[in-house]
């Protein structure tokens, strides 16, 4: 079992305001690796540093090491974008591309990225995406509908198979419950735990209950830095930090 | 319902409205009704032939309906280009710290009066336009189908110019306004399926389609009644090859502001004025209906 992302002594700081301190990191392929902590702990910004989606933002300066599949994400011959096709990323809030239709949310990628090369094998990219996000028996009959027509549990699983349609090697999950009901909360979870066959998935959550359900590993994060790693069952029955096991039993975050 | 306030807004707000749809009806029917001695005599005939000959109180002003529709396109197409450009370099090149100066110098280039482009436009724009672009291309031999520049360089191409670089700081901030607000998480979706940013600023252009039509449109409609500027660069000379677009022609906005002063000294003049104007504001209202439409409709 190898190593899918890597990070070392990663410092981010935003607007010279430090968020990230130092950051070490190691994520195994085909595991659940859930990172939790409390509210601007520097969560989604670690995600974001990875895939390199933090380059959109102004004022941003990165020191430190991240590799993806043995891709050096940070050296000056990296094109960010390839980064980006190798590390999906869904997002906080569900977004898809709200002028396109069901059909086109999943293709766009493929299709500009050029991993197709015929509509009947982009269709079966759409289908095969749509049916690992457990979506495909709801929408088939509606495929040009817009996406915005869908509930926010179909349009966080539509986010998620848009980012498997690019077959991406890495599926990073940013709170992707955290504005969804229990119903959908329950049935992204089960289909996270299904997807560690395909990708390894690395989830963000500041629910530590979420990571206790879903992870193989645990990693809690506090004020830009990581406090503890482990197992899951290790961590939250043995936590090895007086602040992780405050964290678990739920007394702060 | 509301408050007695709520109310008074209501009333105060519906007033507003009627007084605008009034003051729009009176204007079409103050051009109508001036035009309808000439419409009487000649019906269509001055919208389809060329001869402007007052001594004989002949009014056909096709070459200038033409000559507006033929800038005002031109100009729209440069413009398009130029407002797209800005606005995509503003939203996603120029760092945050210049935005200010740079929107501040756009909005500036929004309130010179048409006068002053006017001169800058015959003094600057059309003997540079002349050297470094008609007469090189009429070397090549394309004055037959462009036309033969005039030795100022006014012509319906420098009006077009000149055209678009007016109308582009209106067109550019809407452009702008709409592409600074496409969500950060809809941007973020975007980048985070490995797109480029070229890819991403086209798909993003696609999202806005209806404001850059809405930009088009205005962009028109202004380029369409522009007067002063326009009179002073575009040679006011009646050509009907208005496609000729090297050589000086009319729009109808500058027939109006040329002929008018000596119109009260014919007969069918000022009536012919007018059904120009009524031609004019059709046309404009026209493809503003269309442009507006086709974004309404996908």
């Amino acid at each position: 079992m190898g190593i899918a992302v890597h990070v070392e002594d990663l410092w981010v700081s935003i607007g010279g305001r430090d968020i990230l301190k130092g950051v070490n990191l190691k994520v195994p392929r085909n595991v659940v690796f859930a990172v939790m902590g409390p509210s601007g702990s520097g969560k989604s910004t670690l995600l974001r540093s990875i895939n390199r989606i933090l380059d959109l933002y102004e004022g941003v300066s990165v020191r430190g090491n991240v590799v993806v599949e043995g891709v050096d994400v940070y050296d000056s011959r990296t094109d960010p974008s390839m980064v980006r096709r190798l590390v999906g990323m869904v997002f906080q809030i569900p977004n898809p591309i709200p002028n396109l239709s069901i059909y086109d949310n999943v293709a766009l990628g493929p299709k500009i990225n050029k991993l197709v090369k015929s509509r009947r094998e982009l269709d079966e990219l759409v289908r095969w995406a749509l049916e690992k996000a457990y979506l495909w028996e709801e929408v088939k009959d509606r495929l040009e509908q817009p996406a915005s027509k869908l509930s926010g549990g179909q349009q966080q699983r539509l986010c998620i198979a848009r980012a498997l349609a690019m077959r991406p090697r890495v599926l990073m999950l940013d709170e992707p419950t955290s504005n969804l009901d229990t119903v959908a909360t329950s049935e992204i979870e089960g289909l996270i735990v299904e997807l560690k066959r395909d990708v390894t998935v690395l989830l963000v959550t500041h629910n530590p209950f979420q990571a206790s359900r879903v992870a193989d590993y645990v990693a809690f994060m506090y004020d830009g830095q990581i406090v503890e790693v482990g197992p899951t069952g290790q961590v939250f029955t043995r936590p090895a930090h007086k602040l992780t096991e405050k964290y678990i039993t739920g007394r702060f975050g | 319902m509301g408050s007695k306030r709520s109310t008074d807004f209501f009333c105060l707000a519906s007033a507003f409205n009627v007084v605008l749809m009034l003051s729009v009806a009176l204007v079409v029917s103050v051009l109508v009704l001036r035009s309808l001695p000439i419409i009487h005599r000649d019906g269509v005939y001055p919208l389809v032939t060329s001869v402007w000959n007052p001594t004989r109180e002949e009014y056909g002003f096709l070459f200038a309906l033409g000559g507006t529709l033929v800038t005002a396109s031109l100009a729209l197409l440069i413009s398009l280009a130029l407002s797209v450009g800005s606005a995509v370099a503003y939203a996603e090149f120029i760092p945050q710290k210049l935005r200010p100066a740079v929107k501040n110098f756009m909005d500036l280039a929004a309130s010179i009066p048409s006068v002053v482009y006017g001169l800058w436009g015959l003094r600057v724009l059309s003997p540079f336009l002349r050297s470094y672009l008609m007469e090189p291309l009429s070397a090549l031999g394309l004055s037959g189908v462009l036309g033969v520049p005039s030795p100022a360089g006014t012509s319906f191409l420098s009006a077009s110019v000149l055209l678009a670089i007016m109308v582009t700081p209106f067109a550019s901030s809407i452009i702008r306004e709409r592409l600074l607000a496409v969500p950060m998480h809809v941007r973020e979706a975007l980048y985070s399926l490995g797109l480029t940013k070229p890819e991403v600023i086209l798909l993003e252009l696609r999202y806005i389609r209806r404001s850059v039509l809405t930009a088009m449109a205005i962009a028109f409609s202004r380029a369409v009644g522009e007067t002063a500027a326009v009179a002073m660069v575009v040679g006011n000379t009646i050509n009907p090859n208005f496609f000729r677009v090297f050589s000086p022609g009319y729009t109808i906005s500058s027939l109006i502001a040329d002929q008018y002063p000596n119109a009260e000294a014919y007969y069918y003049m000022v009536p012919a004025l007018f059904y120009a104007a009524l031609a004019m504001f059709a046309v404009g209202f026209a493809v503003n209906v269309l442009l507006l439409r086709y974004g309404e409709r996908r």
